[in-house]
């Protein structure tokens, strides 16, 4: 009688939860959006940010959280500062101020039963007429409400990556040398 | 042995549902484009600081609920439609703050009104199959007067094949295509909007 509860409460699991899963899409931030609009920077473009693959496949108790933009969680990123700048109407397709970068890490942490983080950094480089005038590494972290049952905690962990490229984001706009390079 | 077998599905259906599973009402962004015609006139929208609290709990699958925030899910979608017509969008946290309003020369005010609906056709998996979005949405002038107002509904759907890597997919698919179409009757209304 237990073996089969056992058994059934394990299939159930499965059946609840996925062998790999995506993150959300990208919500933009209207902080972000009003922060780098307030800034008055001249118009960038945004050149490709890359990810490796370790990076690309996050772990959340088991089950894998893919990017959903070319399974990439540095075009994810790309995608999301794209985004942010189209809609402060600083993103111009043809500016020779370019913004690349790299993921460096990448992770969110739902192992506790009360609090999951998250931790992502990447190094942002801007460059003005193939000279490079911004080289940095940004670093976000982030807390959400985790739980005991993976039901709750997965989904919960799932939804605080938008909330982590946030904040990545925001730091990146908040970083006064940044600001002062593209303003140039 | 089948009385026990259903006793154990029983007792683990009730171990993992009685709760409330989070979900996101944000859709993809993908098709929402800037509009070829950008009004230069400053807009505004106005979610009220407890609209934007407000957690709610509809059906999911398996007798189990799902819980979601509609306004604050849905603050950057309808920030990201106004600005894809307008060259400048603020938030009026309130209404009656004319020096707001005046000093930063907002035209018009948007102002949300969302209901919501979840079901779900499994008996095994808690996200819903099936999400409907109420939106009304109506446009003030910087007097106060009512300029426009529309209510759209659409439903979001999604099978397990589906959502099994999103579990919000059917809330963001009623929430992408209430938002199109928002942006559609923008487009093509906004003369009435001037």
């Amino acid at each position: 009688m237990i073996k089969i509860m056992k058994i059934t409460i394990v299939a159930l699991s499965l059946l609840l939860t996925a062998c790999s899963m995506q993150a959300p899409p990208y919500e933009v931030s209207i902080k972000n959006v009003q922060n780098i609009k307030k800034a008055k920077v001249k118009q960038v473009k945004v050149g490709t940010i890359t990810s490796n693959k370790q990076l690309d496949s996050i772990s959340l108790r088991g089950s894998s959280m893919l990017s959903p933009v070319n399974k990439s969680y540095g075009a994810y990123l790309q995608k999301a500062l794209e985004d942010e700048l189209k809609l402060a109407k600083l993103l111009s397709p043809v500016s020779s101020t370019v913004i690349t970068g790299e993921m460096l890490t990448n992770d969110i942490d739902v192992s506790g039963f009360s609090e999951g983080t998250g931790e992502a950094s990447a190094k942002f480089v801007v460059t003005r007429d193939n000279k490079v005038i911004f080289d940095k590494t940004i670093s976000a972290k982030h807390t959400f409400e985790s739980s005991f049952i993976g039901a709750i905690a997965i989904p919960n962990a799932q939804a605080s990556y938008v909330g982590l490229v946030q904040k990545l984001i925001e730091n990146l706009f908040e970083d006064q040398v940044f600001i002062s390079v593209l303003k140039g | 042995m089948n009385i026990f077998k259903s006793l154990a599905i029983i007792t683990a259906i009730a171990a993992l549902s009685g709760c409330a599973h989070q979900i996101q009402l944000n859709p993809n962004t993908d098709s929402f484009v800037s509009s070829d015609k950008i009004i230069n006139t400053t807009v505004g929208y106005h979610i009220s600081d407890e609209d934007r609290k407000k957690i709610v709990t509809t059906d999911g699958g398996g007798g189990d609920d799902v819980s979601y925030s509609p306004y604050k899910d849905t603050e950057s979608i309808l920030f990201t439609v106004l600005s894809n017509k307008f060259e400048d969008v603020y938030l009026v946290k309130n209404l009656d703050d004319n020096a707001f309003i005046k000093e930063n020369e907002i035209k018009l005010i948007f102002i949300p009104e969302i209901i919501t609906q979840s079901s779900s056709s499994s008996a095994f998996t808690w996200p819903p199959t099936k999400f409907v979005i109420d939106l009304t949405v109506k446009a003030v002038n910087s007097s106060g007067d009512l300029v426009w107002e529309k209510q759209i509904i659409k439903t979001g759907e999604a099978e397990y094949d589906e959502f099994k890597e999103d579990f919000s997919l059917s809330a963001r698919r009623a929430a992408e295509q209430v938002f199109l179409e928002l942006a559609k009757d923008i487009e093509q209304e906004v003369s009435l909007l001037n």
